[in-house]
């Protein structure tokens, strides 16, 4: 390559980009045994990411060939179409006033260019091995996988869950919406920040040929962004039209977007209904330890509470509750108060049982966690199973106490 | 510029009758020539030097797929010769083939890797091959604006110093023949053309998703900000080009809508009905019902407007109540 000619991407480079890929487990197939992937064969992003190695190690020769080949494979690559022009113009020997590259103010390469650095920037920037994103304190193992979109990023991580144990199993290149994330209201074209579940599956035949192979509807706005009074519907998880691979890193009015063949992948993985999906602003990664004294701290927590209401303890049960703490239809905690000392009073026994819990630190938010579980209630007059989301929030004093409560039936 | 290879075989080789149906090319006779190969391969069927003379005549002829059936015989029955393959790519390239042109350029350098030829057309396929690939690279969701790479890449071909240069060292130069065949651009280049889609329909073509789509985001936001009474982004919508019905001229017309969002209490606008055609690779139509109700007026009008693709995003560049 001459000199200077990717001064922005070098300045990026990073040494052994494929011992950094098989370092982080996703270059390669990921597990062994355990694994239920299948093994899959090179993705479209290892082969960009190939011949960007072999850019920078100046085999540009090398790099044509995979370049070649992806382009041939996925011609609406557009990344790889101007990499690939850029080496065949490179190649080719001539002055090359045709490159786009020369024109990086407009819109389009500038597009180009910002997916290109969020795609590189995984290579260093992605998690470190044996770290676990801390959004995820606990996940039932109910859950086979969930999904976890760093925002910022315009990554989306596939964690898996064997038996309570995760592992990163999967990771893509994701497209955001126009203006970012912290979504507020409906248009204010942003991606919602929070903790979220595949409501169901649209195929894409029967979809406009926008959403591509298909589309996962999220629950936003959820409990949580009811209580900010936030706005908005039809956040989405969806592939994108036959016209294009991906679209740029912030193209969307709200939804995550995917490639289609990532986005068919998640169809082996999701459970409509079920799958949760972390939309995070600032995903970080920690060692499991890391998390291990806060997840067993609120698992405690929810512990004592459940043994406080099943013994019909009511003031301890109810000092649980936050001094702001609010119901879904509207009762205050004093509301709240007298109303559950009522119901209790009338009652011999209570037996509350909690399982399928999952513990998330909540994203977009200092010191608040949803707890979800399916809660089974029985009493002398009454029996029922719901879905409870809890939100919790450490108050000044250190202590944990739940601020918000929702059931859905199940 | 593309180069043709002159002679495949030292010139040693020709036999007497190939080098005079070498010299009836050079003086332009080429019916004589393509003739006295005829008769001579009739007899020597095999001989590699006659054959390649007879792919020059034809291509002189304008007989191309002739030619090329001619080249690619060569290439099977010669592999190691890398002239034939050279040729085949000139061809190759003329007809905008570009890919097979470089996959047989690079036949020819894997058995000569230092053929002078082939390397210099090879690069002239790869600029081609780029502009093709940064045509694709910015293929747009909405139209094609990557119109002037296709552009240059038609000039690159096109400005070199035309017409074949024979690239053996010996044997009987051809004749240059009509520099036109190699200098007036192949018509849109193949890989281009695969991928690009036409950039001028002539009228207004039915609707397409992806137009339809864009539509409906850009006209749902202009609604949303008339809703909100929020006469910056709604006029914000609207393409420096546009002129407002009636003469009133922008600026008065500004004023006007300005006071008319801010004078009611609410507004709401919905749009019912919404058609989208596309008028050429920079022009929507669209076709709605307004309905517009505030604390004072309800009314429902058929509305036509023509989005203009501004700086990549959708403008108001007509406006007109039916």
């Amino acid at each position: 390559m001459q000199a200077g000619r990717y001064p922005a991407w070098r300045s990026r480079a990073q040494a052994g980009m494929r011992c950094a890929l098989a370092a982080l487990g996703l270059a390669m197939p990921l597990l062994g045994a355990a694994n239920e992937l299948p093994a899959g064969t090179a993705k479209p992003e290892d082969q960009l990411l190939e011949a960007i190695d072999a850019l920078r190690d100046g085999d540009s020769a090398a790099a044509m060939r995979e370049l070649r080949a992806l382009v041939e494979s996925e011609p609406n690559f557009r990344l790889a179409q101007l990499l690939y022009g850029e080496v065949l113009a490179e190649r080719s020997g001539a002055p090359n006033p045709a490159s786009p590259l020369m024109d990086d103010q407009d819109p389009h390469v500038r597009e180009l260019l910002d997916e290109f650095h969020a795609r590189v920037a995984e290579i260093s920037g992605g998690p470190p091995p044996g770290t676990l994103p801390s959004a995820i304190l606990h996940l039932s193992p109910g859950h086979k996988y969930a999904i976890v979109a760093d925002l910022p990023r315009s990554r989306v991580y596939v964690m898996q869950n064997t038996g309570g144990q995760l592992l990163p199993v999967r990771d893509y290149y994701a497209s955001i919406a126009r203006n970012g994330f912290g979504k507020q209201n409906s248009g204010d074209l942003r991606t919602p920040v929070g903790i979220y579940r595949v409501t169901g599956f649209t195929p894409g035949i029967n979809l406009p040929p926008f959403y591509g192979a298909g589309a996962y509807p999220l629950n936003y706005p959820n409990a949580w962004d009811r209580v900010h009074g936030r706005t908005g519907s039809g956040i989405w998880l969806h592939g994108v039209p036959s016209t294009t691979y991906v679209r740029p890193p912030r193209a969307s009015e709200g939804c995550v977007v995917l490639s289609n063949a990532d986005l068919t992948e998640l169809k082996t993985l999701i459970v409509p209904g079920m799958t949760p999906v972390v939309l995070s602003d600032k995903l970080s990664w920690l060692p499991p330890d890391a998390m291990a004294k806060q997840r067993d701290e609120l698992m405690k927590r929810i512990e004592t509470w459940r043994r406080k209401w099943s013994s019909l303890d009511t003031e301890a049960y109810l000092s649980f509750y936050g001094n702001d703490f609010h119901t879904d239809d509207g009762m205050n905690k004093t509301d709240f108060a007298i109303y559950k000392r009522r119901v209790n009073q009338g009652k011999h026994h209570v037996q509350v049982q909690l399982h399928d819990l999952d513990v998330f630190s909540y994203p977009g938010e200092q010191n608040l966690v949803l707890a979800e579980f399916t809660q089974e209630y029985r009493s002398d007059n009454y029996t029922t199973s719901t879905r409870k989301e809890q939100y919790w929030r450490r108050e000044a004093d250190g202590v944990w106490k739940i601020v918000r409560e929702e059931n859905r039936t199940l | 510029m593309l180069l043709f290879a002159g002679a495949a075989v030292p010139a040693l080789a020709a036999a007497p009758a190939v080098k005079e149906a070498q010299a009836l090319l050079a003086q332009g006779d080429y019916n004589g020539a393509l003739d006295r190969l005829d008769r001579y391969l009739s007899s020597t069927p095999q001989d590699a030097e006659a054959r390649f003379s007879r792919g020059l005549v034809l291509v002189k002829l304008n007989r191309t797929d002739e030619a090329v059936k001619a080249f690619a015989d060569l290439t099977r029955d010669y592999p190691q010769l890398p002239e034939p393959y050279n040729n085949l790519a000139v061809l190759y390239a003329q007809k905008g083939d570009y890919e097979k042109a470089r996959d047989a350029l690079e036949a020819a350098l894997a058995t000569h890797p230092a053929y002078a030829t082939a390397h210099e057309n090879l690069g002239d396929i790869y600029s081609a091959l780029a502009g093709a690939a940064y045509n694709r690279a910015l293929q747009l969701d909405q139209g094609n604006q990557a119109v002037r790479y296709k552009l240059s890449l038609i000039n690159q071909l096109g400005n070199g110093p035309g017409g074949y240069v024979p690239a053996g060292t010996t044997g009987v130069p051809a004749a240059p023949p009509k520099t036109e065949s190699i200098g007036t651009p192949p018509a849109p280049a193949a890989p281009a053309a695969a991928s690009a889609p036409a950039p001028e329909p002539a009228a207004a073509t039915p609707e397409s998703d992806a137009d339809a789509q864009a539509a409906s985001d850009v006209l749902s936001a202009w609604a949303k900000a008339w809703s909100n009474k929020d006469a910056d982004g709604y006029l914000a919508f609207y393409a420096e080009e546009f002129k407002p019905e009636g003469g009133d001229g922008r600026a008065g017309w500004e004023a006007q809508r300005r006071e008319r969002l801010a004078k009611p209490s609410h507004i709401s606008v919905r749009l019912l009905a919404m058609h989208t055609s596309r008028i050429d690779a920079h022009r929507l139509r669209v076709d709605f019902i307004q309905d517009y109700s505030s604390d004072t007026v309800n009314d429902r009008a058929k509305k036509t407007v023509e989005l203009t693709d501004s700086d990549g995003s959708w403008k108001i560049a007509r406006e007109t109540a039916r």
